[in-house]
This record gives C-alpha cells, sequence and structure tokens, in this order.
C-alpha cells in the first residue's frame, strides 16, 4: 500500500512539467558585399604593352558581388584608366578595358551582360536578382608609339562600387 | 644579350569588401538643432585595409557638407579587420532634402607593397518622407 502511495505521489509530480516558448527572431537585411575572387595579373606580351588577356600571359581580376535582396543595389566597375604607382614614364599611356558577367548564381542573371550600361571606362549593371555575380575585369595599356615599358613595378586600381537604388 | 625584367603586378588584392547598412536608411531631426541624422552600421572584412572614407552626395554624386561621430572635421572611419562600428552622420536640416546616398569608400595606403588593388565603394540611398 505505501509502496503504490509513493509511487502515485511520484507520478503526479512527474507529470506536471512545464514548457516555454523559446522564439528564434532574425530579421533579413539588405546588403551588398564585393568580393575579389581572383587577382588580376599584367602580361607583358611585347616590349610597350602591359595587358590581362590570358593568351598573352595576363589574369584578368574577377570581382564578386553578393546581394541579399533582388533589384536593390545596382553594381559599377571601373577598369583602370592610370597606374597608380609606375616608373616614371614621359609618353603617352593608351587604356583599354571591359567588364562582363564571368558566372552567376541563378541562371536568370544571364540577361546582366545584355542590359549593361557602358560609359567612359565603367559599367553599370543593374542587380535585378539575388545571389552572387561573377565579373570579369579585363585591362590593357600601350606606351607611347612602340616604346617600351622601364623596368620597374606597376599598379593599377579597379573601382567596385554597389549603390542602392 | 641583357634582359630587363618587369615585375608583373597584382591588380586586385585578395580581401573581401566591407558592409554598409542599412540599404536605405531615413534621415531625421537630431537633438541639435539644424541638424538632421542617420546611424549607420559599418563592418570591416578586409584584412589589408583599415580606413574608410565616408561620403554624402545628391542625386547626381554632387559632394554635400556633412559630419561624422563627435562632430570631427576628419570624414575617415577607422576600423580594423573584422570589427563593426556604428556611424552616425550628421548633416544640416537645410541639406537634408538633397542628401540621396550615404557612401563608403576604402583609401589604400600607398606603402603597402602588396596593397589590395581593388577601391570598393558601398552607397546606401535616403528615404526622403
Amino acid at each position: 500500500m505505501k509502496k503504490t502511495m509513493v509511487v502515485a505521489i511520484a507520478a503526479v509530480f512527474c507529470s506536471s512539467a512545464f514548457a516555454e516558448d523559446v522564439p528564434i527572431i532574425g530579421n533579413v537585411e539588405s546588403k551588398c558585399v564585393i568580393t575579389t575572387d581572383t587577382q588580376g595579373v599584367y602580361g607583358n606580351p611585347t616590349p610597350d604593352e602591359l595587358t590581362t588577356k590570358l593568351a598573352d600571359g595576363g589574369v584578368p581580376a574577377i570581382v564578386r558581388y553578393d546581394v541579399i535582396t533582388a533589384d536593390a543595389y545596382k553594381a559599377r566597375i571601373s577598369w583602370p584608366d592610370d597606374f597608380v604607382s609606375s616608373p616614371a614614364l614621359n609618353d603617352t599611356l593608351a587604356w583599354e578595358g571591359d567588364v562582363t558577367v564571368d558566372q552567376v548564381s541563378d541562371t536568370q542573371m544571364s540577361s546582366y551582360d545584355t542590359d549593361k550600361i557602358e560609359f567612359n571606362n565603367t559599367t553599370e549593371y543593374d542587380l535585378e536578382f539575388a545571389g552572387s555575380t561573377w565579373f570579369k575585369v579585363g585591362s590593357t595599356v600601350n606606351y607611347g608609339y612602340d616604346k617600351s615599358f622601364p623596368g620597374g613595378s606597376y599598379r593599377s586600381i579597379i573601382e567596385a562600387e554597389c549603390i542602392a537604388k | 644579350m641583357r634582359y630587363f625584367a618587369l615585375l608583373l603586378i597584382l591588380i586586385c588584392g585578395s580581401a573581401t569588401a566591407h558592409q554598409w547598412t542599412p540599404s536605405h536608411v531615413e534621415l531625421r531631426p537630431s537633438y541639435v538643432s539644424g541638424i538632421h541624422t542617420a546611424t549607420m552600421k559599418f563592418y570591416n572584412s578586409r584584412d589589408d585595409v583599415e580606413y574608410y572614407q565616408v561620403q554624402v552626395f545628391d542625386g547626381r554624386f554632387n559632394p554635400i557638407k556633412f559630419a561624422i561621430q563627435g562632430g570631427s572635421n576628419s570624414d575617415v572611419i577607422h576600423a580594423r579587420h573584422r570589427q563593426y562600428k556604428t556611424v552616425d552622420v550628421y548633416v544640416p536640416s537645410y541639406e537634408a532634402t538633397r542628401v540621396v546616398y550615404i557612401c563608403t569608400r576604402s583609401m589604400i595606403l600607398k606603402k603597402f607593397e602588396t596593397a589590395s588593388l581593388v577601391s570598393s565603394r558601398i552607397c546606401s540611398k535616403v528615404i526622403n518622407e
């Protein structure tokens, strides 16, 4: 009898369990992140030319844009039009460049290249879809008229902008 | 035959860019009369850049007078790698309706031999009432 009562009392206490709702709160914030995916390298196919073209020993730079919210940003990428540091140069430099879509995380982004806007050395893309887009940036520079680049260190800058719409 | 070796230079660095949120922000009256303010959040995910310049523009990217933090003359933020910062941007109230973009731009130090050569700029848009 005592054993039965002890078991019954224990069962009463065990059955009175407490439960509580513990929420997990999250907030998705629209943001844009720019990442340098591949370092660019200038090749020197001829003494008067530095270029990132693969066929000429160069490597084009690749910049990745990650956008969390669709249609919230536009990307503006400018290829170099001057050296930020170089040996002394006493002749003109002829700059060329291009920006193209290299890879996309969403197949709908394949329209970016056809809808892009180009002005001066800048290319503007409307980032209509959320996800990641890889942009390839090429750069070529010629020195004077068949003039050889002097030996030394050459450095140029790519400007990558992400502007909220 | 003498050969001159040209050093091939890296165009781009190897680091991620910074984050500047929210993407759309509202200017509100400050506790100081004649001043409007907005609070922005900054995160530096680049390990090669520690200085960023804050810029305020109108719709045509014309600069607008502003101040940050404690009214310092400097418009530069210093943030180490993986550091968060809250930045208060102050603009005169008479300019508040002109403000369209509040941006941050990375500033690359000249002395770095292997400096990242991607200058990143992220702009948030101001929502006018």
